[in-house]
């Protein structure tokens, strides 16, 4: 039973594709800072559904706002620990 | 790019290539959408939206307005091809760009002979939509042998058939002007 | 003038007058009469080639211009066309198609079933009155209704015939005959005996049904051949002067993969059903073939064959019939012009929200319950309707219910009835498989709706129809985030209809009864709650463990069940020696009464899995226990390297049998060149590739506990 539509690619499948067309990027950089670039993009797709309901005609803008939350987020985690270690050294 | 010089008003060519030409087409689509409107009937599911809108984006900052005068109709089956055909106004100088018009008249559910005669409506209305505006339509070649008449059909009338990559297994169409 | 009361056993076309109705009637006689019935249909287009139609038709029907409803144009001038008797609409429509191909045709390819229902309003296995003159019906009245849950059931006589092994690895050499409390078998060879023996049978029993293994791809076809053969005569159908009707098997596109269907016999008088080829009977049963018949207006044998689409479609145009809409051949409605904008915007599916990677305690599962056939019907969605995504949410409620809705509100509510009847129901109660399995058929129905709606070849489809429905299902279920996070609730997962919701301190069911109350008011959509998990997982990616998997989890409810998605006991290409393991990993975990626990339970799991790789390399392990099965994606010579099913599909044709693709590959990977050797012609044990089934239950088991052994939970702040 062939589905008419959904002919427009996935949020997760254009992910995909712009991570391969900056295949050649990510292999210029050194293993360790791959596992951070990997990384990047795993934030961005932790974020798939806020992307996709943006509708926009250029959806890595939206995936680089999904990269920024994740970002911010991690910063607050380590501001967080920051401040319990300062509370523990007194 | 070839393709684009060749677009006039009354004129039809067709891009025959592997994947129905689709970067090609694509690249032809956002260089129309940035100038003007432009109407994309999708007859193979070969328009790629995001693909469209990021050479877009490499031409203008002016994405949305650009989107917003890009019109796409989509067809699943022979059938909806027709319909789609029949009731396209012809607004003059908008051209028209039908991708992969062929695809759903290759499906081995609808018989050869039901496929020709679909496909003779598609290619009048195509004649009427000529006569004010520029026609590209892309093709994929046929799966089997069996419908490359239908490829020659469409041919027929063209101005010119710009093949893009040959693939080998393709027959040598004669028609190349 | 005689009168007779009892159920609607078939119907179907008469060569020379009408159409052949059986009843099964309450004195307990199966009894064959007939019925006139004229039929009509219709021919719209261009006015000169309709005059020309006329022309072609006025000697063999009764012709008469007149307007009449297109679903997607309105009303029309038409051609009306009548025939005295249903048996000559083939041949008259094959020519009109030949020779007037331009012309629109409406009402020419309707089963003669859903005639018979719209015009005596008597559906199939319904009950009925009848009054008829020698064989000739001259009155028929509906006595009941397919919409009510209790109905009287039909005393059906079934004879149940399987063949002593799989007829696919050799050829049987007995049939077993089961009747009520016989149970038998009958040598195959010699032949005449055999034959005879099974026309006593048959002459004996006289069985409503006859249930198979292999029925259609073995017993049915030899028995043409065998009778041809001998002389004995077998009289299969109860209707003497039809023979079996049999259709080629093919693949075909569907689903988004290749299916595979065998031939098929069917029966006049009488049903006949072959399990292995029925598509749906193992997850309903028969109790469900004849749920489905009876709300859909399909025979029996069409319907545990065909899918649950062929159902729908059928219900559409019944509902066609009975409001004048006409049913159209071919002429299909296409997409409207949309923007580069729009389509991004329209072009998507339902609402998929990334999971949260981790355990998490005390999740509660809630779910939508068919939420997009009651999107459909609440929102009045149907492909007359001019509605344009979310537009629909702010529908005129007085607007007259489509054609679709039409359709499906019984169907819904009738499900939604027995699913409460069930939940009150004792478990130990007679009626519940029965009702289980109507219910299950009526879901199957109601699942594949949508996809028919935006379905390419269906008659009533449309693509802005099916687009709406995802547009406010995606709405609804952001919504239904929203009063969950108004309450307190952290949303850990969506897919599509449901929802994984955790709140701290909020563990019993009651306490998330609130929450489904809110929603339901919020969206007008029933939802329930599937159940609150001790704890669930959420593994990740096997690429990255930084990215989420959307339907990917296993966690134990409270009540002790397990609950997987996605890993590999779910998959059907998974062996049983690993899904089995699988499971009894997970059963092993769920024994911990919390998460705390479950570090001694690891230990367990991992003794128990270096256990099962011993017994796996001391040869232990029964082979079938690790056959893998993969259907066949295309033709072999379309292969540029063959996968593993087409290597067990080049075996089996080597081996002289036929392959098609769509069939599923049963095989067992091997050492050496081979790779896999495929199971219907044998395998020796001492081959198989022990390491590699030994990976394969590492993996499927790493998948489940590495997630336990790193202990990270993620909060998120």
């Amino acid at each position: 039973m062939i589905i008419m539509g959904r002919t427009v690619i996935t949020i997760t499948q254009q992910l995909t594709e712009t991570e391969s067309m900056l295949a050649p990027f990510r292999r210029a950089l050194r293993r360790s800072d791959q596992y951070i670039f990997d990384g990047i993009f795993a934030a961005a797709r932790r974020h798939i559904t806020a992307i996709g309901q943006n509708e926009s005609l250029l959806p890595f803008e939206s995936a680089l706002l999904a990269i920024m939350l994740e970002q911010a987020k991690d910063i607050a985690a380590l501001q967080h620990e920051i401040e319990q270690i300062k509370q523990r050294n007194g | 790019m070839e393709l684009l010089s060749s677009l006039k008003i009354g004129s039809l060519i067709i891009a025959l290539a592997r994947h129905a030409a689709k970067d090609s087409m694509s690249a032809l689509i956002s260089e129309l959408a940035v100038r003007g409107e432009v109407t994309v009937l999708d007859g193979g599911n070969r328009f790629s939206a995001y693909q469209v809108a990021g050479m877009i984006r490499r031409k203008t900052v002016h994405v949305e307005s650009a989107a917003r005068r890009l019109f796409i109709r989509r067809a699943f089956t022979c059938y909806q091809m027709v319909s789609l055909l029949e009731d396209t106004p012809a607004i003059p100088t908008q051209p028209y760009l039908i991708l992969d018009l062929l695809a759903t008249f290759y499906d081995d559910q609808v018989q050869p002979h039901e496929a020709e005669r679909l496909l003779n409506i598609c290619l009048q209305q195509i004649e009427r939509l000529r006569f004010t505006s520029p026609i590209a339509i892309s093709l994929a070649p046929p799966l089997l042998p069996e419908r490359t008449f239908l490829v020659e059909q469409v041919c027929r009338n063209a101005d010119q058939v710009f093949t893009l990559e040959i693939q080998p297994q393709a027959e040598q169409l004669a028609l190349f002007k | 003038m005689d009168e007779q009361t009892g159920w609607l056993f078939d119907v179907y076309e008469h060569p020379r007058q009408g159409v052949s109705v059986w009843l099964l009637s309450d004195q307990g006689t199966r009894i064959h009469l007939l019925m006139d019935f004229p039929i009509t249909f219709y021919a719209a287009g261009d006015f000169k080639l309709l005059r020309q139609a006329w022309i072609f038709l006025r000697e063999n029907a009764q012709l008469a211009r007149t307007r009449r409803q297109d679903l997607f144009i309105g009303e029309r001038d038409v051609l009306r066309i009548t025939l005295s008797r249903p048996a000559l609409l083939a041949n008259i429509i094959a020519d009109l198609q030949r020779n007037f191909p331009a012309l629109d045709y409406y009402d020419a390819d309707i089963p003669i079933s859903l005639r018979f229902i719209t015009r005596t309003g008597v559906h199939l296995l319904g009950r009925c009155h009848v009054t008829h003159n020698g064989n000739l019906i001259q009155a028929i009245e509906p006595l009941d209704s397919p919409w009510q849950i209790e109905h009287a059931p039909m005393p059906l006589r079934v004879m149940i015939l399987t063949p002593s092994v799989d007829p696919a690895h050799c050829p049987p050499s007995s049939l077993k005959v089961k009747y009520e409390r016989v149970e038998y078998s009958l040598s195959v060879n010699p032949l005449r005996p055999f034959l005879i023996g099974l026309q006593a049978d048959l002459l004996r029993f006289d069985p409503d049904l006859i249930l198979t293994d292999h029925g259609d791809t073995w017993l049915f076809p030899n028995l043409a051949m065998w009778c041809k053969e001998s002389g004995q005569q077998v009289d299969v159908n109860r209707d003497r002067e039809k023979d079996v009707l049999t259709r080629r098997a093919n693949s075909y596109f569907a689903y988004g993969q290749v299916v595979y269907r065998g031939a098929q016999a069917h029966l006049f008088g009488r049903w006949h059903i072959d399990r292995k080829n029925a598509m749906m009977f193992n997850e309903y049963g028969l109790d469900g073939v004849l749920e489905q018949t009876r709300v859909t207006g399909l025979g029996v044998q069409e319907m545990a064959r065909k899918s649950p689409g062929a159902g729908i479609t059928a219900m559409q145009m019944l509902t066609a019939l009975k409001t004048g809409v006409m049913v159209p051949m071919h002429k299909q409605q296409a997409e409207g012009r949309k923007t580069l904008t729009r389509l991004i915007q329209a072009d998507r599916g339902g609402l998929i929200y990334q999971p949260i990677i981790g355990i998490h305690r005390d999740v509660a599962q809630i779910d939508f319950s068919s939420m997009y056939p009651s999107i459909m019907v609440n929102y009045n969605i149907s492909p007359e309707n001019e509605s344009v995504g979310l537009d629909a949410l702010s529908l005129d409620v007085t607007r007259p219910s489509g054609l679709i809705p039409q359709t499906l509100k019984p169907l819904l509510e009738k499900r939604l009835q027995m699913k409460q009847m069930l939940s009150e129901l004792s478990t130990k109660d007679c009626e519940i498989k029965s009702l289980r399995a109507r219910a299950a058929a009526l879901k199957w129905l109601l699942v594949v709706c949508f996809g028919y709606l935006g379905y390419k070849n269906a008659r009533f489809g449309r693509i802005e129809s099916h687009e709406a429905v995802t547009a406010i299902s995606r709405e609804l279920m952001l919504q239904a985030k929203e009063v969950a996070e108004d309450l307190g609730f952290t949303v850990l997962h969506m897919y599509v209809d449901s929802l994984f919701v955790q709140k701290e301190g909020v563990k019993d069911q009651s306490q998330f009864l609130p929450l489904l109350d809110a929603i339901r008011a919020q969206t007008k959509i029933a939802i329930a709650l599937d159940g609150v998990y001790r704890w669930i997982a959420f593994p990740p990616s096997r690429k990255d463990a930084r990215i989420p998997v959307p339907n990917r989890y296993f966690g134990i409810f409270q009540n002790g069940e397990i609950k997987v998605r996605g890993i590999e006991a779910r998959r059907r290409d998974t062996p049983r020696w690993v899904a089995n393991g699988q499971l009894k990993i997970l059963s092993y975990l769920s024994k911990a009464a919390s998460l705390d626990e479950i570090q001694s339970y690891l230990s367990h799991a991992r003794e128990f899995v270096e256990q099962e790789k011993r017994k796996l390399k001391a040869g232990q392990v029964p082979v079938q226990e690790l056959i893998v099965t993969q259907s066949l994606s295309r033709a072999l010579d379309a292969y540029r390297s063959p996968s593993s099913a087409a290597r067990a599909a080049g075996q089996l044709q080597s081996a002289g049998r036929e392959v098609a693709p769509g069939q599923f590959m049963h095989f067992v990977f091997v050492r050496g060149a081979e790779r896999v050797r495929v199971w219907d012609l044998g395998v020796d044990a001492r081959m198989i590739d022990v390491k590699r089934y030994c990976e394969m239950l590492d993996r499927a088991v790493t998948g489940l506990v590495s997630g336990f052994e790193t202990a990270e939970i993620r909060l998120g702040i």
